[in-house]
C-alpha cells in the first residue's frame, strides 16, 4: 500500500472541509480544526494496480488572524489549494500559499480547486485571471462541495500527479 | 704548418665520416621530437599534478564522500578506526574541544537518563509504600527474601499490569504510517478501525507539531508520552522513524528500553528504505518482527491464578507430606517404644510375655505373672508404657526363677534375724544358714518341702543355746577360782618366782565372780576363803603359824590388787583338817543364800 500526504490549503471559508467531507467519511470531528488547526482524514483508492491511501490534512483556513502552521506541511506529497470563486482575494491567497510551500517543500504537485462552482453566477473571479494562471503552469479544477461536482476528479487528479511524480 | 687533426672541416678523414654523438642526438630529435615533447609535457603535468593534488582532492572530497556514503557502510567501516583514533588523540590533547562540541546534547541526554531513572525510582517507591503494610505486602516481602530481589522491585513486578496493544512506526516528517502491529488480544476488537492507523499516526504527528509550535520549544524537542485514561502512548524518536507504543495499564520504565532497542534495529536493517521512504509500506515489512517484540504483555490475573494453583498444589503436597511424615515418625516411635517395652518385660523375673502388638496408637500385651513379681502397673511403667494406652491381660503362674523361688521361700518360712536363705536354681536346693530356735528349725524343715520350685532343703542353721542360770555361772567361776594354787618358798610367805600371771588371773576371776554376784538380785552372798598349807618340815606349831601367815599375806595381797577384802577370808585349817602337805595356798568359794553351797575345800 502506498500512502501520500496531501495538504488542503486556502483562505478561511473557501470550503476545504466541505470538500473533504464530500470525499471521505471522516473519523475525526471538525473540532480539531479550531483547536489543533488541522483535521486529518484518510481516503483509500486504487490507482492502476496499486492501493493508495491518501492522508488529507485539512489545514485551518488562513486569514488575517491565523496563519497556517508550516510544520504541518512537512512531508506532503501534494497540495490542494482551494479558492472561492465568489471571493477573488482567495485566489490571491492560494497563489501566496503556493509560493510559501515552495520554499519549505520544493516543487511538489498541486491543484487549484475553484470551489462553489454551483454559484457560478455569483463568481467574481475573472475568467482571464484563471486562464493566465493556467498558462503559467497551474492546473485548475472547478468543484462544488454542495453538489459534489469535480470533487472525486480533483482527488484522483492530484493522486495521478503524485504517483507520476513518484515514478519519475 | 701543422694540420690540426681535429679540424674535420679542412681535413676530412675517414674518422670524420663516422657519426658523432651530436649527430645521433640531432637525428633522434628529428625523428622523435613530437613524442619527446609529449613526454616532457607529461612530466611537467606530473610535477604540476603533485603540487595541485591537495587542492584537486579538496574540491572533489565532499562529493566523493557523499557518493561513498551511499555505498552501504564501506566508507564508515574504512574511516571508523581513523576517526576513533583521531577522537582519542583529540580528547587527550585538548578535551575542551570535544566538551564544547557535545555540550549542547550531553545535557539533554543526561537529564533524560536521570529523568527516566528518577521516574523508575518514584514508581518503585510509590508502589512499595502503597503495599508495605497490606497482607499481600507481607507475602511479597517473603518473596523478596526468598528471591533476593529488593522489596520495591517485587512490588512493582506484582503491581504492574500492562499490555502493549499497538505499535506504530511513523515517518517523522509526513506522519505517514511506516508499519503497524497490533496485539492479538485486541486485533478482533479493533476491527475496521485498525485500518485507520495511518490517520492516527498523522494526527499524532500533527498534535506533536501543534504542541511544539504552541509552546515554542526547540525544534528537536518532542512529546515523549501521551496519556489518556488507562492508555499511554510512549514515543521513541529515531533519525528516520518514530516508534509509538500504545500501552494499556502501567508499564515499567524498562519497557522504554525495549522500544528503543526495536527502533534501533529498524534503523539498522532498513536505514536506506527509511531514508528514502516515498509512501510504500510494503518495502518495510521486514522490520515487523522488531515491532512485534514490543507487544509486551504482563497479566497479573493469569499469573496470580497460576500462582494460586501452585500454592494450593504445594499446600496439598506439603500437608500430605507432613502427615505422611508425621505418621511415619509416629509409627516408628511407637514401634521403638514397643520394642523397648518387650525388652524391659523380658528382663523382669516372674513375668512371661506371650504376645505384644500395637494398633491405632494402643499397645496390647498378654502376659503370665507370678504373684511374687512386681505389681501389674509397675511392670507396665517399668516397661515405659502408660496404663491408659495399654491393654494388658495378666495370667497367674508359678515362676521357677531363682529370685522368685527365694522370695517365695522367704514369704513362707519367714526366717528370723540371723538366718539367711539361699536357693540354687541348678539343683533346686533351698539352704538356710545361721542360728535359730529349735522350733523355727523344725518348722522350716517341714515347710521347705512344700515351697514350689524347691526340690530339697538343706538346713545349715544351728539352734540357739538357752542362757545358763546365774547360779551355774557362779559355780563355774567358783570352780575355776578354786583350781588356782600358789607356791611359797620353804618356810616363807613369799611366793616362788614365775607366778605373776597366775596372780593376775586370780584377781580377774575373783572380781568377775563378785561382779556377777552383785548383779544378781536374789541376794547371793559370796565368800572367798583363802587356805594355806605347809610341808612337814619344822614343828607343827611352827607350821601352824606359817599357815596362818601365808593365808593372811595372800588375802592382803589380793585385797591390795583390787579384790573386795570383805569377801576374802583367810582360813587356817586345824591339824585335824589338814589333809595336804604342801607349801601352797588355794581358795574355796562359799555361795550363801541361794541354793545350798557346794563343796568344801579340795
Amino acid at each position: 500500500m502506498i500512502q501520500k500526504k496531501i495538504c488542503m490549503l486556502g483562505s478561511f471559508a473557501v470550503g476545504k472541509t466541505s470538500l473533504v467531507r464530500r470525499f471521505v467519511h471522516s473519523m475525526f470531528t471538525d473540532k480539531y480544526l479550531t483547536t489543533v488547526g488541522v483535521k486529518i482524514d484518510n481516503k483509500k483508492l486504487v490507482y492502476g494496480d496499486k492501493e493508495v491511501s491518501l492522508l488529507l490534512w485539512d489545514l485551518y483556513g488562513e486569514d488575517e488572524f491565523q496563519r497556517v502552521q508550516t510544520s504541518y506541511l512537512r512531508g506532503s506529497s501534494g497540495l490542494l489549494l482551494v479558492a472561492d470563486g465568489t471571493r477573488p482575494e482567495t485566489v490571491d491567497k492560494a497563489i501566496e500559499l503556493r509560493d510559501k510551500t515552495v520554499t519549505s517543500l520544493g516543487n511538489i504537485p498541486y491543484l487549484l480547486l475553484m470551489n462553489k462552482c454551483d454559484l457560478a453566477e455569483q463568481w467574481e473571479v475573472a475568467p482571464g485571471r484563471l486562464r493566465q494562471l493556467a498558462q503559467s503552469g497551474w492546473r485548475i479544477l472547478h468543484t462544488s462541495a454542495k453538489t459534489g461536482e469535480g470533487v472525486e476528479q480533483s482527488f484522483l487528479s492530484i493522486t495521478a500527479m503524485m504517483m507520476g511524480d513518484a515514478t519519475k | 704548418m701543422t694540420a690540426d687533426p681535429k679540424d674535420s672541416t679542412t681535413h676530412p678523414t675517414s674518422d670524420s665520416l663516422r657519426p658523432t654523438t651530436s649527430d645521433y642526438q640531432e637525428l633522434r630529435s628529428l625523428l622523435l621530437q613530437p613524442e619527446h615533447e609529449e613526454i616532457e609535457e607529461l612530466k611537467r603535468q606530473l610535477v604540476r599534478h603533485t603540487d595541485v593534488d591537495a587542492q584537486s582532492v579538496a574540491a572533489v572530497l565532499p562529493a566523493a564522500v557523499t557518493i561513498a556514503a551511499n555505498r552501504a557502510e564501506q566508507l564508515g567501516q574504512a574511516m571508523g578506526p581513523t576517526i576513533e583514533s583521531a577522537l582519542k588523540l583529540s580528547v587527550r590533547r585538548n578535551p575542551e574541544v570535544i566538551t564544547e562540541a557535545i555540550f549542547p546534547i550531553i545535557g539533554s541526554a543526561i537529564s533524560r537518563a536521570v529523568r527516566e531513572a528518577l521516574l523508575r525510582l518514584l514508581q518503585q517507591t510509590s508502589y512499595a509504600l502503597d503495599h508495605s503494610f497490606s497482607l499481600r505486602g507481607w507475602k511479597w516481602r517473603i518473596e523478596a527474601l526468598a528471591t533476593g530481589k529488593p522489596f520495591s522491585e517485587v512490588v512493582l513486578l506484582h503491581s504492574l499490569v500492562y499490555r502493549v496493544e499497538q505499535v506504530f512506526l511513523i515517518h517523522p516528517e509526513s506522519g505517514l504510517l511506516l508499519q503497524h502491529v497490533i496485539s492479538d488480544a485486541i486485533a478482533g476488537s479493533l476491527g475496521q478501525d485498525a485500518q485507520d492507523a495511518s490517520m492516527v499516526t498523522s494526527m499524532l504527528t500533527a498534535i506533536q507539531d501543534f504542541v511544539r509550535d504552541s509552546f515554542r520549544v526547540e525544534s528537536k524537542a518532542a512529546l515523549d508520552s501521551v496519556e489518556i485514561g488507562d492508555l499511554t502512548v510512549w514515543l521513541e524518536r529515531g533519525p528516520h522513524a518514530v516508534l509509538a507504543g500504545v500501552i494499556r495499564g502501567t508499564a515499567p520504565m524498562s519497557l522504554r528500553a525495549i522500544f528503543r532497542n526495536a527502533l534501533e534495529l529498524c534503523h539498522r536493517d532498513a536505514l536506506d528504505k527509511l531514508k528514502s521512504f516515498s509512501g510504500d509500506t510494503d518495502d518495510l515489512k521486514e522490520i515487523r518482527p522488531f515491532l512485534e517484540s514490543c507487544l509486551q504483555v504482563h497479566q497479573r490475573i493469569e499469573e496470580r491464578r497460576n500462582v494460586g494453583a501452585w500454592l494450593v498444589l504445594a499446600a496439598i503436597v506439603f500437608t500430605s507430606g507432613y502427615f505422611v511424615r508425621a505418621n511415619l515418625v509416629t509409627q516408628r516411635h511407637r514401634a521403638m517404644r514397643l520394642a523397648h517395652a518387650v525388652e524391659m518385660i523380658q528382663r523382669q523375673e516372674g513375668v512371661v510375655l506371650l504376645d505384644a502388638s500395637q494398633k491405632d496408637g494402643r499397645y496390647r500385651l498378654r502376659l503370665l505373672r507370678d504373684r511374687e513379681a512386681p505389681a501389674e502397673i509397675d511392670i507396665l511403667r517399668q516397661a515405659g508404657l502408660r496404663p491408659e494406652e495399654t491393654e494388658a491381660s495378666f495370667t497367674p503362674y508359678l515362676s521357677t526363677d531363682q529370685g522368685l523361688v527365694l522370695r517365695r521361700a522367704q514369704r513362707a518360712l519367714v526366717p528370723p534375724v540371723g538366718v539367711e536363705l539361699s536357693y540354687n536354681i541348678t539343683d533346686g536346693v533351698l539352704s538356710s544358714n545361721g542360728i535359730a530356735t529349735d522350733e523355727w528349725i523344725h518348722d522350716a524343715k517341714m515347710l521347705a518341702q512344700l515351697i514350689a520350685g524347691v526340690r530339697s532343703y538343706d538346713c545349715q542353721t544351728k539352734p540357739i543355746q538357752p542362757p545358763k542360770p546365774l547360779y551355774e555361772v557362779l559355780i563355774e567361776k567358783a570352780k575355776s577360782i578354786e583350781a588356782i594354787e600358789f607356791k611359797f618358798r620353804a618356810g616363807s610367805v613369799e611366793l616362788t618366782p614365775g607366778q605373776e600371771s597366775l596372780l593376775v588371773r586370780a584377781v580377774a576371776e575373783m572380781k568377775e565372780l563378785l561382779r556377777l554376784a552383785e548383779a544378781d538380785r536374789t541376794g547371793l552372798d559370796i565368800t572367798i576363803e583363802v587356805h594355806a598349807y605347809t610341808d612337814e618340815i619344822g614343828g607343827e606349831a611352827y607350821n601352824q603359824k606359817l599357815r596362818e601367815s601365808r593365808a593372811r599375806e595372800m588375802s592382803l595381797w589380793l585385797g591390795n590388787a583390787g579384790v573386795d577384802t570383805r569377801r576374802l577370808k583367810p582360813v587356817v585349817p586345824t591339824p585335824e583338817e589338814k589333809t595336804r602337805i604342801d607349801r601352797a595356798a588355794s581358795f574355796h568359794v562359799v555361795i550363801a543364800k541361794g541354793p545350798p553351797p557346794i563343796g568344801g575345800v579340795q
